[in-house]
């Protein structure tokens, strides 16, 4: 469908959010104590984070929740099985391009083969209304993911900011219901509002902190499988084997199921895993495939950035948001590691000796991971 | 959309003892239509659920051709298997599946089969093996090499000793350490490939063992010039759904549970993981 | 990976959810009436029969400050006791004895952001990836920065690969390493007189002793070899700015308050203190284990390192709370459980803390608690002590709590409710309705009125309010109450006349020698999946699974055995070793590795219970805490 543009007062907004959290429980990035960003219900436009760059926890929380109950089970004669089924209207509210990206690319990971019904229903009762970048973070590089500072599709709304009111785009027959419902709050837009918005990605792309990335090379890389064993190596010892990076990251999906029995009866659930975890692949009998780190970290970035799953899903695995880089404790986030493949790909400049790191780079880097 | 993360019910019938840690489960689903239109393929498994404990992937070890019940051969090592040995017959569990690829059957008719196994290896073939001997004028020749640590560790002790004297099956078995009762061949199982012939062309080899038998029955296998693709086993992996959706037993960009777990041998050996 | 998966801990169903008192054996629930009946009218029967001196209070240091300084205004302004401790504290209290005679403040003097300016870090017994991530993270930072990385310790850990110089102490030896670095600084003339006049007995002391005590010296006890005492010591000395880090590797010894000193002494005479990012900083286990500290949870001190024997301070809280103060000495937890099997404790109340399983000897500690007349108990499970309690009562822990905790660089933080409270009563309250019930009425509309209590009696916390915090988000203490502020590092406006102090510690080598019939160390640390004592982590399904990932491959439990001696003894990776001490014997397996050193094996401290039939009874002398880090064993293939 062609797009359709509106616009919307940044007075009105208020409105439009007391509107629609009378439909649906609008979910939008509230600032909290401590200065955290996550994505809370709230009612009113007042409650929202005003100048932020992204959640801290990725909206996949609401397509597949850290704890999950599947369905009960009880025993009277024989067992029982009732499916639980969340039954929640939801509006994410100011979800970014980059997760907008993420979002389909689970879409896609969660309809393939044998449809998963809980991400489904989920996914089918939510709405997504986008907010354009203007300003990329520190860490963000959606531009080399190609989801983003703008969201192409995907998302049902999608407003950019211009002075003192939003453009609205509508990408969706549901988007396009949300503005016919509440035509009163909406305007015409007009051909040079348009155009701003065309030129979106044109004007924010200069504000990026890094004029290339090695993306594309690091994805080379790992597809033709020429990343050295002892980067691997590396980067294994580097890894605390926490998790923070499956956790925050908005295409991670793996989980653990887990049932609570409670007597006869009882729930099971499922929980978000992580492949940094030894116990991901440990075998009932002890065997484990992935038992070293370097082993684990090697299956993550293969995981993101392989051109297989570029060509299975038709979307990167890796949508530059950067979460991983507030999140990882030990400097081997995405940009980090696609920096240092750059650099020690081929093998050289990093070595153990006795038991020690030693690092020679031809770039005069005392370590691979640094950020430049 | 059907939830496929609920299971089906299934009702422990019968319940043997094979090895000391192994037992066979027979089951039949509880709801008798479910029972009728359950169909599967050799090489596939079910994920099995003990209420309460969890799920494990078991593979299938009854053959599709019959059809009443099917049999599970179970070795405890776990949660759910060690929760499954403590159960009686009459118990409930739950049932999932089939999953997986199962092996090639269709593609296979009109061809020698040689089959080589391990201790429990032979659980998954069982069904292979018994659903080619009901269809056996589809199949060439037929061979089973079978090994065990020691006699008593030789799996379906009961259909051995039925194999060892039916026609259409050559039939070699041998233990590594013998007793006093063992009459027959002493050795690894690679030792049995010099007491049998095989032909090259037009055979398929069904390997399925623990990973050191693996190694060098390849080896052997190769040695004889049979080709990666002629050369078919099945993988294991830690598995929470069946389905390819919670990412444990991926390797690669193969899902254990959606592609696999049947795998031929020139798709696993450039694996970069450790199979 | 401990806190992403806390949710599993805060949601379990194992949450106690309702008092619990036990009749004929075995748990009924009850009202909070009944329950705090009971506890309130036990505890003052046993105050007038046998006086305070038979009652025992255990606190936390994973609760907050201010049920803490509840539980220390129970036990000595209700329960006329100074028997107060919190078990965690047997870890640390050598760092704070050390680090209070050398500075004044038991505390790390810095910050932790100091580390992002650092020249030089030097970390000593400390595994910090595994215990202490975030500083780990920040010291990687930092070495990726151009800092030079010194790591000292008998274990070539995660942290220790990314050092430029490793240095492969001996366990038991780090004095003889930091006499031996001592010894090079004076005779390279690298010493700085900044800080100590160099006329002053104690500097002369020291330089006498380190004098005496050459490299080949420190090398022959230490199994360091002497160039790199050579080179770490000037690379020390010659850093700008260089911030020394330890943790219990260090502390855990007979020893372990010498240790401290000798590492204070290292950086007094390189004029490494009181300046931005230089000092020495004891890394604390736990949420709240400087908190617990600071609120008096120690036997001998009221908050804030304000001792009971001085009369000004007893004064002062005797006014402001209206009662008389017990003046008797208190006793440890450690001494408090011997107490308990002499008899002469009858009665405990136990708050978040499982100190069976966290004991140094465990059966004595299970004797203990079954002989008390009265027990209870308040905590989030039904943990093995609180199985043995007469009364147990359903806790807030971390997720549920208001309130502050103060972190390991002193930074006092809001700690606030996340998840409602399964009981729906919070500790404070609890403690607060105990304090009524035990004759001691208090009134508080909130935490935050508790906090203006404490700021009030508490120079090192004078001013701290909630506002502040919630504005600033987090103060280090020692505050200013004038200007609001609180300290980045230590003494940043110059060091009071009588610190820093020069101890010039003696090096005692090791009591339980290692010789020919024993001639392996035990040596015994924590392991990344199990927190202390467990008993959460062992609750959340995701941590159970990667703990239980050594159990799986090492189903006996294990020891860390360097690749040498195990070819030597013919062991492989499994199989079975005897661990042999003068004191009992211990089956495990072995796992093979080249962190470890020769003629060491590592023992986890899950495997404490076990390993706790072989330690020797060494304390240390000033900290009167047992020893838990090493002991000589015989090691066979079994």
């Amino acid at each position: 469908m062609a797009v359709e543009y509106r616009t919307i007062a940044s007075n009105r907004l208020d409105d439009l959010i007391v509107a629609l959290a009378e439909e649906a429980q609008v979910l939008a990035p509230v600032e909290r104590a401590a200065g955290d960003v996550l994505f809370s219900a709230i009612r009113t436009w007042d409650e929202m984070a005003r100048d932020y760059v992204n959640t801290d926890l990725p909206p996949k929380q609401f397509m597949l929740p850290q704890v999950e109950p599947m369905f009960r089970y009880h025993r009277n004669k024989g067992y029982e099985v009732e499916p639980v089924y969340d039954e929640q209207q939801r509006i994410i509210f100011g979800i970014r391009p980059c997760d907008v990206s993420a979002m389909l690319f689970l879409d896609l990971v969660f309809s393939a083969d044998f449809p998963d019904v809980y991400y489904a229903r989920r996914r089918q009762k939510a709405t997504l209304v986008a907010m354009t970048c203007d300003n990329p973070g520190e860490n963000c590089f959606c531009t080399c993911a190609d989801s983003g500072p703008a969201a192409e599709e995907g998302f049902d709304l999608q407003l950019t900011r211009l002075d003192g009111k939003f453009l609205v785009e509508i990408g969706s027959e549901e988007g396009s219901s949300i503005v016919n419902r509440h035509g009163n709050l909406f305007e015409a837009a007009s051909s040079e509002e348009i155009q701003y918005r065309l030129d979106h990605e044109e004007r924010v792309m200069p504000k990026f902190k890094e004029a290339r990335s090695y993306f594309a090379q690091a994805i080379r890389r790992i597809t033709t499988e020429s990343v050295g064993d002892d980067l691997w190596h590396y980067v294994g010892d580097r890894c605390l084997a926490c998790g923070g990076c499956s956790y925050v990251c908005p295409t991670c999906f793996c989980f653990n199921v887990v049932d609570n029995p409670n007597g006869t009866s009882g729930t099971r659930c499922r929980t978000w895993d992580s492949c940094a975890l030894a116990g991901f692949t440990r075998m009932a009998g002890g065997h484990n495939p992935r038992k070293q780190k370097q082993d684990r970290r090697n299956r993550r970035f293969y995981h993101k950035l392989a051109h297989y799953y570029i060509e299975k899903y038709g979307r990167h695995g890796c949508v530059g948001c950067g979460r991983c880089v507030l999140a990882c404790p030990a400097g081997i986030d995405m940009p980090a590691v696609v920096k240092n493949m750059r650099e020690f790909a081929g093998g050289e400049g990093i070595r153990l000796e006795n038991g020690l790191w030693q690092i020679h780079s031809t770039r005069g880097h005392t370590n691979p991971t640094h950020q430049e | 959309m059907e939830n496929v993360y609920i299971p089906k019910i299934g009702t422990l019938r019968e319940i043997s003892d094979e090895l000391a840690d192994v037992k066979s489960f027979n089951v039949r689903l509880r709801d008798q239509n479910e029972q009728e239109n359950f169909k599967f393929r050799s090489g596939q498994f079910l994920e099995v659920s003990v209420f309460g404990v969890g799920e494990a992937p078991i593979s299938i070890s009854s053959s599709p051709s019959r059809h009443a019940s099917f049999t599970l051969t179970v070795k405890a090592v776990g949660s759910v298997t060690n929760a499954l040995h403590a159960m009686s017959p009459g118990d409930e569990i739950g049932i999932r599946g089939p999953y997986g690829n199962g092996f090639p059957f269709e593609e296979v008719q009109g061809k020698d089969v040689l089959f080589v196994a391990g201790g429990i290896g032979l659980a998954p073939l069982r069904s292979l093996l018994v659903n080619m001997l009901d269809h056996r004028s589809d199949f060439r020749k037929i061979i089973l090499l079978y090994g065990a640590r020691n006699p008593s560790e030789l799996l379906y002790k009961e259909n051995l000793t039925e194999w060892e004297n039916l026609e259409g099956l050559d039939l070699l078995a041998t233990v590594d350490v013998a007793d006093d009762g063992w009459q027959g061949n002493v050795g690894v199982v690679t030792t049995l490939f010099s007491k049998t012939t095989i032909s090259l062309e037009n055979c398929v080899a069904f390997v399925c063992g623990p990973p050191i038998m693996f190694r060098f029955v390849i080896k052997e296998l190769k040695e004889r010039g049979f080709e990666d693709r002629q050369i078919v086993s099945t993988l294991e992996r830690y598995m929470k759904c069946g389905v390819g959706k919670c990412g444990h037993c991926c390797i690669s960009h193969k899902y254990v549970c959606l592609d696999g777990p049947v795998f031929t041998y020139d798709e696993i050996k450039d694996l970069q993981e450790e199979v | 990976m401990r806190g992403w998966n806390v949710h599993e801990v805060v949601n379990s169903p194992d949450r106690l959810k309702t008092p619990l008192i036990k009749k004929n054996g075995s748990f009924c629930e009850a009202t909070w009436n009944e329950a705090l009946s009971l506890v309130s009218n036990k505890l003052t029967d046993q105050l007038a029969s046998d006086g305070g001196a038979s009652i025992g209070v255990l606190g936390s240091s994973r609760c907050t400050n201010e049920e803490n300084f509840l539980l220390v205004k129970l036990a000595r302004a209700a329960l006329k006791t100074n028997n107060v401790d919190h078990p965690p504290r047997l870890t640390h209290a050598p760092a704070f004895a050390g680090l209070s005679r050398a500075f004044g403040f038991g505390a790390m003097t810095n910050s932790i952001n100091e580390i992002d300016d650092a020249d030089l870090l030097m970390v000593c017994g400390s595994n910090t990836s595994e215990q202490h991530p975030a500083v780990a993270s920040r010291i990687l930072d930092a070495v990726d920065r151009g800092a030079k990385l010194i790591v000292v310790g008998p274990r070539k850990h995660q942290l220790a690969r990314f050092s430029d110089i490793y240095l492969p102490v001996m366990p038991g030896t780090d004095l003889a390493l930091i006499l031996g670095m001592l010894n090079v600084i004076f005779s390279e003339g690298l010493a700085s007189r900044s800080l100590v006049d160099a006329q002053s007995d104690q500097y002369v002391a020291l330089e006498e002793k380190a004098m005496k005590f050459a490299p080949e010296q420190a090398e022959r006890y230490s199994g360091v070899p002497a160039d790199m005492i050579r080179k770490a010591a000037k690379t020390y000395a010659e850093a700008e700015k260089a911030m020394i880090f330890l943790s219990t590797g260090v502390i855990h010894h007979g020893t372990g308050t010498s240790n401290i000193l000798g590492l204070a002494d290292l950086a007094i005479v390189t004029g490494h203190v009181g300046k931005a990012s230089c000092g020495l900083n004891s890394l604390v286990l736990h949420c709240n284990g400087q908190g617990a500290c600071d609120m008096g949870l120690i036997p001998n001190m009221l908050t804030g390192d304000q001792p009971v024997a001085d009369s000004a301070v007893r004064k002062k809280f005797e006014a402001g709370w209206g009662v008389e103060l017990p003046i008797e000495d208190g006793l440890n937890a450690y001494e408090m459980v011997k107490a308990a099997v002499d008899g002469h404790i009858r009665s405990m109340f136990i708050l978040g803390d499982d100190l069976l399983v966290g004991s140094p000897d465990i059966k004595q500690a299970h004797n203990a608690l079954e002989k008390l007349d009265f027990l209870a108990v308040q905590d989030l499970f039904l943990t093995d002590t609180a199985k043995l309690a007469d009364v147990v009562l359903p806790a807030d822990g971390g997720a549920c709590a208001e309130g502050t905790f103060t972190s390991t660089e002193r930074r006092i933080q809001r700690v606030r409710r996340a998840v409602p409270n399964p009981s729906g009563k919070p500790d404070w309250e609890v403690l607060v309705e105990l304090l009524s019930r035990c004759g001691h009425s208090v009134s508080y509309s909130s935490p935050a009125d508790i906090m203006r209590e404490i700021a009030w009696l508490t120079p090192i916390y004078a001013g701290v309010d909630y506002q502040q915090l919630e504005t600033i988000g987090g103060l280090q203490w020692p505050t200013d109450p004038e200007t609001g502020r609180g300290s980045l590092f230590l003494y940043a406006t110059g060091f009071p006349e009588e610190f820093p102090k020069i101890s010039a510690v003696d090096f005692i080598p090791p009591s339980d020698v290692i010789d020919s019939t024993y001639p392996f160390l035990m040596s015994i640390g924590r392991s990344y999946y199990f927190w202390n004592t467990s008993p959460m982590t062992a609750r959340a399904p995701t941590l159970r699974r990667e703990y239980s990932a050594p159990l799986l491959d090492y189903p006996s439990g294990l020891a860390e055995i360097n690749p040498e001696d195990a070819k030597s003894l013919g062991v492989r990776d499994g199989g079975t070793i005897k661990l042999v001490s003068p004191h009992g014997e211990l089956r495990l397996q072995a796992m093979v590795s080249g962190a470890v050193p020769s003629k060491v094996v590592f023992v986890p401290f899950y495997l404490r219970e076990q390993a706790s039939f072989l330690t020797g009874p060494t304390q240390d002398p000033e900290a009167k805490m047992p020893t838990f880090k090493e002991s000589p064993v015989r090691v066979e293939k079994a």
